[in-house]
C-alpha cells in the first residue's frame, strides 16, 4: 500500500520481470530475475498471473477467447477440455453466462473479473494485482475483494496486491507493507496496522491531508502564485 | 543565447533521430527473429492478410479503375497527335505495370491498411494489452507484430496486381469502348510490348519492396508510439507521411536500377 506515485506498480513490474532492477536483486521462486534470459523469464511467467489495473483484455476477442488465450498459447489441450477449463474459470468469477460477450459489452467490474479469470487460467503459483479496486462501485469492490481471497486460498497461490484502498484490502490480506518514496515505511498484519501509532500509517488509514505524506505537490506560497503570471 | 538554443535543439533532434533509427533497426531484427514462430501459425498471418488486403480491395479496385480511365483519356489525347492512337494499350499497360500500379497502390495501402495497423497496435499498447501478453509469456512481437508485418508484405503485391488489372480495364473501357480504338490493336500491341520478366516482374518486385517498407513503418510506429490518444494520432500521421516518402524515394532508386538506359 502507498500513495499514488510511491513505486507500488514499479515493484510489481520488477517482480514480473518487466523492469530490470538497476541495483539489488529480485528473486521469484528462488530465481534471480536479473540473471534470467528471455526463455527462462517466459518459463517463470507461465507460473505467474497478473491482473492489470484496467483489465487489459484483448479487445478483438470475446470473453471466452480472452480466458482461453493463455491456455491456447501454452498448452495443447483438446478443444473440449479447453472449453471446460475456461467455463470453470469464468464460473469462479461469476461470469460463465457472459462467455460469448464482446469485451466492449462489459462493465468495468465485469472486465476486471474476466481479467481475473484470465490471470488464473494456468493455475499460477504467484498472482499479482495492480490496483484491483480502482474505479469500482461498492458492490463490485466487495465481490472482487472476496473473490481475490477465495481464489488465493483455493489455488494455494501467493498473492501480491498493490492498492491504496485501505479498508477493503485490510479485510482480505495477511500482511501489509506501506511504501513511500520507494521505501518500506511500515509493515504488519492487518490488526497491527489498525492499532499502529505510526504517523504515516495513521495518516493513510484516516485519509488525513496533514502528515508525513504531503497532499500538495511542492509549489511556491499560494499568495505569491496569485500575484505572479506563471502557472504555479 | 538563441543560437545556442537552436544548436541544442538541432543536436537533440539528431540524437533522437539516430536513437529511433537504431531502435527501428533492432526492432526489425527482432521481427525477423520471431517471424519463424509467427509463420508457423499460418492462421494469424492469413487473418492479417484479410484485414490488410481484402478490406483494402474496394479502394484499390475503384482507384485502379479511375486511374485507368484517366490514363486512357490523357494517353489517347497525346498519342493521337502523333498518329499512334492504337498504341494506347501499350502506354496504359507499361505505365501501370512499371510505375502507377505499385506506387499508387502502395500509397493507398499505406493510407488504408498501414494507418489501421498503427492505430491497432498503438491502442493495444495504450490499453496495456501488449504488456498483458508479455506477462502471459507470449511475445507481442511474435504474436501481434510479425503476423501484421507479413500480412502486409503478402497483401501489397496482390493489391498492386489488382490495381494494375483494374487500370488496364479502365484504359480499355475509355480507349476501346468509348473512344473507339481498335480492340485487336489495343490488346495485341500490349501483348507484344509488355515483357513478363522485365516489366511485370520488376513491377512485382517494386510492390514487394513497398509492402516491406509500409508494413515495417506501420508496425514500428504503432509499437513505438506514446501510449496516449495524442501519441497514437501522431504515430498514424507519421506512418502515412513516412510511408509515402519511402515509397516515392524507393521507387526512384528501384527505377534507376531496373530501367536504366532503356527508355
Amino acid at each position: 500500500m502507498g500513495g499514488s506515485g510511491c513505486g507500488k506498480t514499479t515493484l510489481l513490474r520488477l517482480i514480473g520481470g518487466q523492469l530490470r532492477a538497476v541495483g539489488g536483486q529480485v528473486e521469484v521462486d528462488g530465481r534471480d530475475l536479473g540473471a534470467l534470459g528471455t526463455d527462462d523469464l517466459y518459463a517463470l511467467r507461465r507460473r505467474m498471473g497478473m491482473l492489470f489495473q484496467f483489465g487489459a483484455l484483448f479487445t478483438d476477442m470475446s470473453v471466452f477467447e480472452n480466458v482461453a488465450f493463455p491456455l491456447r498459447e501454452h498448452t495443447d489441450l483438446p478443444e473440449s477440455m479447453l472449453r471446460d477449463l475456461v467455463l470453470m474459470k469464468l464460473n469462479a468469477v461469476g461470469l460463465r453466462g457472459a462467455a460469448e460477450l464482446a469485451t466492449s459489452e462489459l462493465s468495468g467490474g465485469m472486465a476486471r473479473r474476466v481479467a481475473l479469470a484470465r490471470a488464473i487460467a494456468l493455475d499460477p503459483m504467484l498472482i499479482m494485482y495492480d490496483e484491483p479496486f480502482a474505479g469500482l462501485d461498492p458492490i463490485s469492490l466487495g465481490v472482487i475483494g472476496q473473490l481475490i481471497r477465495r481464489l488465493n486460498d483455493a489455488l494455494g497461490a501467493s498473492t501480491v496486491m498493490v492498492t491504496h484502498d485501505v479498508h477493503e484490502s485490510l479485510e482480505i490480506v495477511d500482511y501489509v507493507y506501506f511504501v513511500s518514496d520507494g521505501k518500506i515505511v511500515a509493515e504488519g498484519t492487518p490488526e497491527e496496522i489498525r492499532a499502529s501509532s505510526d504517523a504515516f500509517v495513521h495518516q493513510f488509514i484516516n485519509a488525513e491531508a496533514d502528515g508525513p505524506v504531503p497532499f500538495h505537490y511542492p509549489a511556491p506560497a499560494f499568495g505569491d502564485s496569485l500575484l505572479t503570471r506563471s502557472a504555479t | 543565447m538563441s543560437a545556442v538554443a537552436a544548436v541544442r535543439r538541432l543536436g537533440a533532434m539528431v540524437t533522437e533521430g539516430v536513437w529511433r533509427l537504431g531502435f527501428a533497426a533492432r526492432f526489425f531484427l527482432m521481427l525477423l527473429v520471431y517471424s519463424g514462430q509467427s509463420l508457423r501459425r499460418v492462421h494469424l498471418t492469413i487473418r492479417e492478410i484479410y484485414f490488410s488486403g481484402v478490406l483494402s480491395l474496394l479502394i484499390i479496385v475503384v482507384s485502379g479503375l479511375f486511374v485507368g480511365l484517366v490514363l486512357g483519356l490523357q494517353g489517347y489525347e497525346t498519342l493521337q497527335r502523333f498518329g499512334s492512337g492504337d498504341a494506347l494499350g501499350v502506354l496504359v499497360a507499361l505505365s501501370l505495370t512499371r510505375e502507377l500500379g505499385p506506387v499508387v497502390a502502395g500509397l493507398l495501402f499505406a493510407s488504408r491498411a498501414g494507418s489501421a495497423v498503427t492505430a491497432e497496435i498503438g491502442l493495444m499498447k495504450t490499453t496495456e494489452q501488449l504488456k498483458a501478453m508479455d506477462m502471459m509469456a507470449v511475445n507481442p512481437i511474435a504474436r501481434v507484430v510479425a503476423p501484421r508485418f507479413w500480412g502486409g508484405v503478402i497483401a501489397m503485391p496482390l493489391l498492386a496486381s489488382i490495381f494494375t488489372g483494374m487500370g488496364i480495364l479502365g484504359g480499355w473501357l475509355i480507349g476501346v469502348v468509348v473512344i473507339g480504338v481498335d480492340s485487336g490493336a489495343f490488346w495485341s500491341q500490349m501483348q507484344a510490348a509488355v515483357d513478363f520478366r522485365y516489366d511485370i516482374m520488376n513491377g512485382v518486385i517494386k510492390s514487394v519492396v513497398f509492402g516491406v517498407a509500409v508494413s515495417l513503418i506501420a508496425v514500428f510506429e504503432g509499437y513505438d508510439c506514446h501510449p496516449t490518444a495524442e501519441g497514437i494520432s501522431r504515430a498514424i500521421t507519421r506512418t502515412v507521411v513516412s510511408s509515402a516518402l519511402a515509397i516515392l524515394a524507393l521507387d526512384f532508386i528501384l527505377t534507376s536500377f531496373m530501367f536504366r538506359g532503356t527508355s
